[in-house]
């Protein structure tokens, strides 16, 4: 048995073994379980099944409809906010522009905000958008002679709080991303785009961006499981799950709440259903359009 | 609650590195059947949302008897399927040669990862560290769900009792917080070199 276990053929699998269980018990099981779920009406020790109940019931639920509004705009805005603004910080990082100590200084304060705690950011961006008029947002825009804002009561403002945490937090850990890609896109290329006379401009079109395609793909897909994933922002900045209105409602939001603080698991397993499906149609057709899968295929 | 913390944290970033390493060797450096589809499996957690699957595993953590450990905590997390994806990218890159001159020498399969392999991988070491350290010390949602003993809490969850609708307590908070940025700062600016030199070599290749 030993020296089976220590054989070419059989290590393999013990190395992989660890992932294959963790697999199956924390991941296949609870997705298993949530399928049957979301066809079930559950009361305490007590499963009826349903069907499709709870799906139809989500579909003309107007505060859920809400909630999938609410994740689509934050994912639609992070994406066109957290991608190319972090591209073209890393450019900057990485080019000649910055020198030596400020390069350190500069990374590292971009970074630093991505390490402190959702519940520490949310805090003290619950104070800067503040309701009162010494609130730091509402002094801000009172240098341009603006009014005072109850920022997170609107719609439109409480969303602008909500992303402008996003920037802070993820701007950083995108740029660190691009630049690991920028870093690794051999020097000879430029150096021969600048024998045959490119300007930096060309070298950026023809040369940075096709290589960082990979990174470039990475990002989108974290960002947008990242943007339809979204919960702790909210939370923190509404002082829990209940906004007013539900502007700051996300779908995992309405799913804790339909889940643990109503206990309507059955109702709550559909939502995080529709979010599964929702997020892998829209990550498997993104990389299929970018040719990702294809790729793996050559390897 | 700082303890809690630091304890859960070491414990989380050792068991997932190694636990990840073991098994993105296992990809990277042999053939064998049904490989591609545990592949695709990986790279498919990759893009299942956690908080999808956080009601069901809850319900799942009640029914084996873990709610309110910390095993429940850590034990989801270990076999991490980012973590697993970069460390493979890092090795697919290795000279196989190490291999095969590890296996003339009469090491072992798993003496040749041990030995051979573990010390190469030190970058993407450092670079994993920080992120899974990173997301241990600050995860929220998941130890919020399965603790609810106080004494068992960690730091974002005990700072996030003291904003009540009723009141805030500031001056504990801004110290919590402070303390709470702390050490994951001195952790990225020790590691900092190696985290971008780590996520250079392993990153994001395809």
């Amino acid at each position: 048995m030993k020296k089976f276990l220590y054989s070419r053929k059989a290590a393999p699998y013990v190395f992989i073994l660890p992932f294959v269980v963790t697999f199956a018990v924390f991941w296949l099981v609870p997705l298993i379980k949530s399928g049957i779920m979301s066809t079930q009406k559950i009361l305490p020790g007590q499963e009826t099944f349903i069907g499709i109940d709870n799906f139809t019931r989500l579909f003309s639920d107007r505060i859920f409809l809400i909630a999938v509004g609410n994740s689509f705009k934050y994912m639609i805005f992070t994406l066109i906010l957290l991608i190319p603004i972090p591209m073209i910080l890393a450019c900057l990082v990485n080019s000649k522009l910055v020198r030596g100590r400020f390069k350190n200084i500069f990374k590292a304060s971009l970074f630093i905000p991505a390490l402190t705690s959702v519940v520490v950011a949310g805090t003290i961006f619950r104070l800067m958008f503040g309701e009162m008029d010494t609130a730091l947002m509402n002094q801000f825009i009172g240098l341009f002679g603006m009014e005072p804002v109850k920022w997170l009561k609107g719609a439109a403002t409480g969303f602008v709080a909500l992303l402008t945490l996003a920037c802070w937090r993820w701007w950083g850990v995108n740029m660190m991303y691009f630049l690991s890609g920028l870093q690794s896109i051999p020097e000879d290329y430029y150096e021969a785009a600048s024998i045959d006379g490119a300007t930096t401009w060309q070298k950026f079109i023809k040369i940075t961006v096709p290589q960082l395609k990979p990174t470039f793909v990475y990002v989108l897909t974290i960002s947008i499981y990242g943007g339809l994933a979204m919960f702790n922002e909210s939370y923190m900045l509404y002082q829990g799950n209940n906004s007013p209105n539900n502007i700051g409602l996300t779908i995992v939001g309405y799913l804790y709440r339909q889940g643990i603080e109503k206990n309507d698991m059955g109702y709550a397993s559909a939502v995080g259903v529709v979010l599964l499906v929702i997020v892998l149609a829209i990550n498997i057709t993104q990389l299929v359009a970018t040719g990702t899968f294809k790729k793996e295929d050559d390897k | 609650m700082v303890f809690n913390s630091v304890f859960l944290t070491v414990l989380q970033v050792v068991g997932t590195l190694l636990i990840s390493a073991f098994v993105a060797y296992g990809f990277a450096a042999y053939e064998f059947r049904f490989k591609n589809f545990f592949f695709v499996i990986v790279l498919l957690i990759m893009s299942v949302p956690f908080e999808m699957l956080m009601l069901p595993l809850y319900v799942q953590i009640n029914d084996m008897g873990l709610s309110d450990s910390y095993a429940a905590v850590l034990l989801p997390f270990l076999a991490n399927a980012m973590t697993i994806f970069f460390f493979r990218q890092y090795l697919v890159g290795m000279p196989k040669e190490i291999i095969e001159a590890g296996r003339i020498d009469g090491a072992t399969e798993y003496g040749i990862f041990f030995k051979l392999i573990m010390p190469i991988m030190k970058p993407s070491f450092a670079a994993m560290a920080i992120l899974n350290g990173m997301n241990s010390w600050n995860n929220f949602l998941w130890p919020l769900l399965v603790l609810r003993s106080s004494d068992k809490y960690t730091l974002p969850i005990g700072l996030n009792t003291l904003v009540t609708p009723y009141g805030n307590n500031y001056d504990l908070l801004i110290v919590g917080s402070f303390f709470s940025v702390l050490p994951i700062l001195v952790l990225f600016l020790c590691f900092q070199k190696y985290f971008i030199e780590g996520m250079t070599a392993g990153a994001v290749k395809g």
